[in-house]
């Protein structure tokens, strides 16, 4: 809270009061009337509850008045304007209008709310006069900045001093998401996993919000100074209002104005610009508004004011006090204190759960039986963990226990394991079925819902992981996000849950991310509902959440018997009793049980399966091992992994044992080679690893832009010409075609030139211009043009022209297909392009660059032939019999490379066979073509390699007629097909060419029966999700071991990514679909 | 058979279930989409489906689950007797991502006839399954468009001068007289010239009335309970006047993109449906006492081909620069608002870059709105902040 009362009396009229109702702050001032500056202020969090808050307001700031005429704004405003017959003002008006009166030399105005953040661009005429604003408001994607923000620095447990007191270094800013709240927040998550330091998390968070903003904001129309920042979080986070200065310093000196720090305001009242501009606003537009008792003025508020909102209410949580009181009584008071029971010579077992922010212990007798338990927040994973064990250690050594087994698990197991010298590292999905199990010997499936991550595991008779769906990028946080709420509704979290029980109906949220979520809460604050209600439909929204979006489709046609509930947020009994009655109504006969020690159950599994590892084999009494005296880590560049592109941002450890040894560890590797520190030595394991198993999937990538050796031009240009050509979408596809095309008509094979594959610094570079908002290879594209104008034309080879053909149609394997036309996203691309850099004016045109974007159908020869000799032949100087004989050579380096990715994609299924029960192995990546570019892959390939499975694409794969002939004999037998290519049966009105050639792909896979499949998804793919069920089923009736890696964007989430890929190699493991390489 | 058709509006859906009924079919209007049926359009559909989809999805299912109570049957056996009928939409191609939802809520067949106005050959289809004559269906069936598109923008109008529920209570009276005229298959005009009187209200805002075009998606702005229905609604309380996209020209822009790859017949056939439309649009809007010219969509392409390809698979995102455009030569329109579905492509995707970079160099305003049935606060507040700042720039030219 901050408040500056005011004081005196001494006015006729009646001052005016200005009221901001933010989505979670309540601003006022007082102002004399028509006055231009706040007399008095203050600032409270209202928690949902505004007339407690604006009572509070009004006795602080303006006890000594009798009446105030009130000027409201803010997203909350509205019901307090018509309680009060106020006038209610939007709030970007409002701030514009305090800014014009305090910083009259403002071109840019940047608001950061709770829910919204707000841009305004003040347009000016030649004297000087605003002409028009230009305003954009953040769509609901990226909503919540300041909540975000909050719910990011609560994440990571940075205190909002210690944020205070975060400068921000360019230098030290690490890639987080600008993409959205969630993606940060994972992102964030991810680092502090690996051991960032938190002020440069803080510094990266700041980064990334400003880079949101200036994406879907600003849109790559350049911020003129004076920039004027406001909002509570620009107050609160210094850093994020360096990052602003550091980001519009940068732009402004790229266009030759100063960049100096002056240019960027934050004023001392920034938090009142909107009260104070809802006064002056008022003012201005000569608003009246009525005398108001300032005693009466909360009390107007409270009471009587109706629930609304356009959807039904749903019902209560529980169905009645009982039920509630059942629900509390068995799940609300966490498990029993444990007690060390007597010594059994066979000593316990200590499991660790590395989570992401907290840290949990437990040790176990023989028989299963939880002797102790600690868990700790974890600021320093390394001594954490130290302290951890030694604490629960210490119990044990003082009851006469010995430890038999240390078993490690969750996101921070590699650092965690050296230091406390555990015997296994489990999987946290393994972990988890094993916790499941050991419950439940029947349980046939398992949901895990913890602070960050959802995991839902389907078992196999022995209890192996049949199926598996964990949470996406999209879907992170969602536990958090209960807490969340309840930190935003002022509700202490252990009472969360009688408060949500207790509602007696709740407002019906949406099943979006936790963003949505958030701004679902501010929507029904606004209506009027109660806190527990909102608490409530939180709470209900959970399990329709977990089941209908990310659990979507793994029980069809395999019921579960018994599903047991681990993870925290089950420790809550409204969140458990909603899911119970969720998934009895979704599955009827199912037996749900909730684990009594939820919270501990991935600790637990890891206890169990470490006995089970270390077997007869005892580790000996406690204080017979060394202790580690002494732990150090280093994250910097120069531990970064340099072997390969994914640059691994690996942790080194340092450990000084009692005995005087030393140990060296390393930690956030990716493969085995970069647990290797000497670089000499990784490079052999590597390539070792890389001669034994192929990724074609990374071959494919590297072999279409390849230059090959081709025959004498058909035609030669009078001039040389340099042609620049994005390295995404289409060219995927086409790239060998148009390199060979223009080779044949005299350009040089060194003029054709493609950008890079994706990396984060190409997309960091280039993100800025006209941003968009679709899937990640799409809007990658413009930073490709980008790299091709800044770092190559600008670099000293000019371009000539930048190619970027709009690609209509793809040749793909399938037939009777109604059509196989591209995505129209990717097809439009070139218009995104042409929006950013060649509007009449724009960069192209004034560096002489010609964008080639016409259209291309490589699957109508003589069409395409017109539509090249029309993009290219005056610009190569080519006749049409030219351009038609290139387009021939075009065709002829297509077969070529097809050719080359068949044989080496033959080479691997003869390796694997068909019609063993068990064998190696491989796994074909089912995914579009430019998710070969290993940017946008995420590498999956060379991690997939490093776990020993070698990876095939869809190109590769066989088209020879008798061979798939004998594949798919079963469907070809029963009809279901005509011939080999026919995918009718599962979808017969698709037009998408790269949505029907995964279908056929998928058939492949499930008839094949040595193959896995990684399934491939952009996030905001519209193409994707149509099929998604389709091909979902044919690889569940083929048995086919799956891992859907959906929502793939900018950033890599590296722990995620291996837990998923490691949990997918267990589940093919339990298959028999051995890895080439242990 | 029962045909159940939906998925228009609750303006259209009646009407056109009407004119089957008239051409001797056994047709239903699907109940006015709620919340509940986007949820469970969201339970049996892939994620990233816009929800005009999600919502058609639900209300078929509760449709199908009231035939099955009123007639003692199963949903299964309710539905082996009935056929969806809907117009094309750009999320409504994947018939078969219909019977994935179907399989999933327990139906093993429901066929989808889908109303490509623009193709001419599912009328045909229609029209030759049920043994009725081609013309008739079709002429019935655009009678049933103009009619709605006609109360539509009657109601538009009305919303900035009353409350909506004197003109909700208007309009649904006068669509149920048009209801039992296509029924009789007579022409609805005389019930429609009796709603100029039912709506005349007074004009009790202050300040000059903004004028916003609305385009994008034509489903995004008719889909009951979507925040799309809201906005028009929102538009009409401050006082806007606004031009809604109607289904008109919705039909005449698969009809234009199909007449460009047509030659011959077909393409006489789609200049015979435009026309046709043209003049019962002309005949629908005049009864009701609306002004509101056929959708051009010749000039609209032509304004926006130096920008956009008109020629797009899938994409009518040019009809939103086109209507910028237009709106700015003619000075039409102070505010263009473009609705959307979330994940609908392209226009979201692809045209917002486009949009923005056109909006900058005209001088009429442009907002971009997804809607996906949630977070309507935030789309009101962008609404609101559209309008004022439009309203400001009126009020301080003094327009």
């Amino acid at each position: 809270m901050n408040v500056t009362a005011m004081s005196g009396r001494g006015h006729d009229e009646p001052p005016w009061l200005g009221i901001d109702a933010g989505s979670t702050t309540l601003k006022a001032v007082v102002v004399a009337p028509h006055g231009r500056v706040a007399r008095a202020s203050i600032y409270l969090r209202h928690h949902g509850d505004l007339a407690r808050c604006l009572d509070e307001a009004v006795g602080r700031v303006a006890r000594d008045f009798d009446g105030v005429r009130a000027f409201v704004t803010g997203t909350a405003g509205q019901r307090i304007a018509e309680r009060l017959g106020a006038p209610h003002l939007h709030e970007v008006p409002a701030v514009l209008a305090a800014v014009r009166a305090r910083h009259p030399e403002a071109a840019t105005v940047l608001d950061l709310g709770g829910q919204d953040a707000k841009l305004a661009r003040l347009d000016r005429g030649p004297d000087g006069a605003v002409r028009r604003i230009h305003s954009a408001m953040n769509d609901r994607c990226a909503a919540g900045t300041g909540v975000t923000i909050e719910r990011c620095l609560a994440r990571l447990g940075v205190s909002s001093e210690a944020a205070r007191a975060v400068r921000y270094d360019p230098a030290q800013v690490r890639p987080v998401s600008s993409k959205c709240g969630v993606f940060a927040e994972t992102d964030l998550v991810n680092l502090a996993r690996a051991g960032a330091s938190l002020d440069a998390l803080v510094m990266s968070l700041a980064d990334a919000v400003v880079r949101q903003n200036l994406a879907v904001l600003a849109r790559g129309v350049a911020l003129d100074p004076a920039a004027v920042l406001l909002g509570g979080v620009v107050v609160h986070l210094p850093a994020l209002a360096d990052a602003w200065a550091h980001h519009l310093g940068v732009a402004w000196r790229a266009r030759g104005l100063s960049a100096s720090r002056e240019g960027v305001i934050v004023p001392d009242e920034a938090l009142f610009y909107g009260a104070l501009g809802a006064c002056i606003l008022g003012d201005e537009r000569g608003v009246t508004s009525p005398v108001q008792g300032t005693r009466a003025l909360a009390s107007r508020l409270s009471g009587g004011v109706a629930a609304g909102g356009h959807r039904a209410p749903e019902p209560p949580i529980a169905r009645d006090d009982d039920e509630a009181r059942a629900a509390l009584d068995a799940w609300g008071h966490g498990p029993s204190e444990v007690a060390i029971l007597q010594v059994d010579p066979a000593g316990a077992s200590i499991g660790i759960d590395a989570g992401s922010t907290v840290f949990k212990a437990v040790a176990l007798g023989p028989r299963g039986e939880v002797l102790a338990r600690s868990s700790r927040e974890s600021r320093d994973p390394v001594t954490d963990a130290r302290e951890l064990v030694r604490a629960v250690e210490g119990a044990l050594a003082a009851a006469g226990w010995r430890v038999r087994a240390i078993g490690v698990t969750g996101y921070g197991a590699g650092l965690v394991a050296p230091v406390v010298g555990a015997d296994l590292r489990v999987l946290e999905t393994v972990a988890h079925a094993r916790a499941a199990r050991e419950l439940a010997p029947d349980a046939d499936a398992v949901c895990d819902v913890g602070g960050q991550d959802v995991k839902v595991l389907a078992l196999d008779a022995s209890g192996s992981i049949r199926d598996f769906r964990l949470s996406s990028q999209c879907d992170a946080g969602l536990g958090l996000a209960l807490e969340a709420t309840a930190r935003e509704l002022g509700v202490a979290l252990g009472d969360v849950a009688a408060r949500a029980l207790a509602a007696r109906r709740a407002p019906r949220f949406g099943d979006g991310c936790v963003v949505f979520l958030d701004a679902d809460r501010v929507t029904f604050l606004r209506q009027g509902w109660t806190i527990d209600e909102v608490l409530a439909g939180v709470v209900r929204a959970l399990p329709r959440l977990v089941w209908e979006r990310i659990a979507h489709g793994i029980f069809d046609g395999r019921r579960p018997r018994v599903v047991v509930l681990q993870g925290g947020v089950h420790r809550n009994a409204a969140a458990a009793l909603a899911q119970r009655e969720h998934l009895t109504a979704a599955l009827p006969g199912v037996r749900v049980r909730v684990h009594p020690f939820c919270a501990e159950a991935g600790a637990i599994g890891a206890a169990y399966c470490a006995r089970d590892a270390v077997g007869e084999r005892a580790r000996g009494a406690v204080d017979a091992r060394p202790a580690v005296v002494r732990a150090t880590t280093q994250m910097t560049r120069d531990t970064r992994c340099s072997l390969c592109a994914s640059g691994c941002a690996r942790t080194f450890i340092e450990l000084e044992m009692a005995d005087g040894a030393r140990e060296r560890h390393v930690a956030g590797n990716g493969c085995e080679a970069g647990a290797e520190r000497d670089v000499i030595d990784g490079r052999r394991l590597a390539r070792r690893k890389l001669t034994a198993v192929p990724n074609l999937l990374g071959d494919e990538a590297r072999t279409l832009f390849a230059p090959r050796r081709g025959p004498p031009p058909l035609s030669t240009p009078p001039r040389r010409v340099r042609i620049g050509v994005p390295r995404a979408l289409s060219m995927y596809r086409a790239a060998p075609f148009f390199r060979a095309y223009l080779e044949a008509l005299g350009v040089r094979s060194d003029d054709v030139v493609f950008s890079p594959f994706t990396d984060a610094r190409l997309w960091r570079e280039g993100a800025g211009h006209g941003a968009t908002d679709p899937c990640f290879p799409v809007k990658v594209t413009l930073a490709h043009a980008h790299h091709l104008l800044a770092r190559v034309h600008r670099g000293g080879r000019r371009l000539d022209a930048i190619l970027a053909p709009r690609s209509t149609h793809a040749s793909i394997p399938v037939r009777h297909g109604r059509d196989c036309a591209s995505c129209p996203v990717v097809e439009a691309s070139p218009v995104m392009l042409r929006a950013a850099f060649a509007q009449p004016g724009g960069a192209f045109e004034r560096e002489g660059i010609r964008l080639l974007d016409g259209p291309v159908t490589l699957t109508d020869p003589p069409r395409l032939r017109a539509q090249l000799h029309a993009m290219f032949g005056e610009l190569l100087s080519a006749d049409r019999a030219s351009s038609d004989g290139a387009v021939e050579r075009g065709f002829a380096a297509m077969r070529a490379v097809d050719e080359a990715l068949r044989d080496a994609t033959a080479a691997v299924l003869d390796r694997i066979g068909r019609g063993r029960a068990e064998g190696p192995a491989a796994v074909l990546v089912l995914c579009r073509p430019y998710h070969a570019d290993p940017g946008i892959n995420h590498r999956v390939g060379e991690e997939l390699q490093s776990l020993g499975y070698p990876t095939i694409t869809i190109r590769g794969l066989p088209r020879d007629d008798g061979y798939l002939r004998g594949l798919m004999a079963p469907d070809l037998d029963a009809g279901v097909i005509e011939d080999p290519f026919d995918v009718r049966d599962l979808c017969d009105d698709a037009t998408n060419s790269g949505g029907l050639e995964r279908l056929w792909a998928a058939r492949f896979a499930a008839r094949h029966e040595r193959l896995g499949v990684v399934d491939l998804s952009s996030f905001k793919c519209a193409q994707d999700p149509p099929l998604e069920r389709a091909t979902r089923r044919v690889l569940d009736d083929g048995a086919v071991v799956t891992c859907a890696l959906r929502d793939l964007d900018e950033t890599r989430p590296v722990t995620s990514l291996r837990v998923r890929l490691a949990t997918f190699a267990h589940a093919m493991r339990a298959r028999g679909l051995r890895p080439w390489t242990s | 058979m029962d045909l159940l058709i939906g998925g228009v509006s609750s303006l259209h859906d009646p009407l056109l279930a009407a004119a089957l009924r008239g051409c001797g079919f056994d047709a239903t209007a699907l109940p006015t989409p709620r919340d509940e049926d986007l949820e469970v359009g969201r339970a049996l559909l892939p994620r990233a489906t816009p929800n005009p989809g999600l919502y058609l999805v639900g209300a078929v299912l509760r449709q199908l689950g009231e035939m099955a109570r009123a007639r003692g049957v199963s949903v299964a056996e309710a539905a082996s007797r009935s056929a969806l009928v809907c117009v094309s939409g750009r999320y409504f191609h994947h018939a078969s991502q219909h019977r994935e939802a179907w399989r999933a809520a327990g139906i093993d067949a429901l066929p989808t006839l889908d109303l490509e106005f623009g193709r001419v050959d599912p009328i045909v289809a229609l029209s030759t399954r049920l043994r009725a004559p081609v013309a008739r269906v079709t002429r019935a069936l655009l009678t049933a468009v103009a009619t709605g598109d006609a109360l539509l923008l009657a109601g538009c109008e009305a919303r900035a001068r009353w409350m909506d529920a004197p003109v909700d209570e208007a309009l649904s009276h006068h669509r149920d007289r048009c209801v039992t005229a296509l029924e009789s298959g007579v022409a609805p005009w005389s019930s429609l010239a009796a709603l100029p009187t039912a709506l005349r209200g007074v004009t009790s805002r202050e300040g000059p009335p903004v004028r916003v075009r609305v385009t994008g998606d034509f489903f995004a702005s008719m889909t009951d309970g979507d925040g799309g229905d809201g906005v028009l609604r929102q538009l009409g309380a401050r006082g806007a006047r606004v031009s809604p996209a109607t289904l008109s020209e919705w039909v005449s822009l698969w009809r234009w993109r199909a007449a460009r790859g047509a030659d011959g017949d077909a393409r006489r056939r789609l200049e015979r449906v435009d026309s046709v439309l043209r003049t019962l649009h002309r005949r629908a809007t005049t009864a009701a006492g609306v002004s509101a010219p056929f959708a051009d969509i010749d000039d609209l392409a032509s304004l926006a081909a130096a920008h956009y390809p008109t020629e797009l698979l899938d994409a009518p995102g040019f009809v939103e620069a086109g209507h910028l455009l237009a709106a700015a030569r003619d000075r039409s329109a102070d505010l263009v608002v473009s609705l959307k579905p979330f994940a609908t492509t392209p226009s979201s995707a692809v045209s917002d870059a486009l949009m923005h970079a056109l909006s900058q160099r005209t001088d009429t305003d442009f907002l971009s709105i997804e809607t996906n049935g949630d977070a309507r606060a935030q789309v009101a507040s962008r609404l609101d902040l559209a309008l004022d700042l439009a309203a400001e720039r009126l009020r301080v030219s003094g327009r």
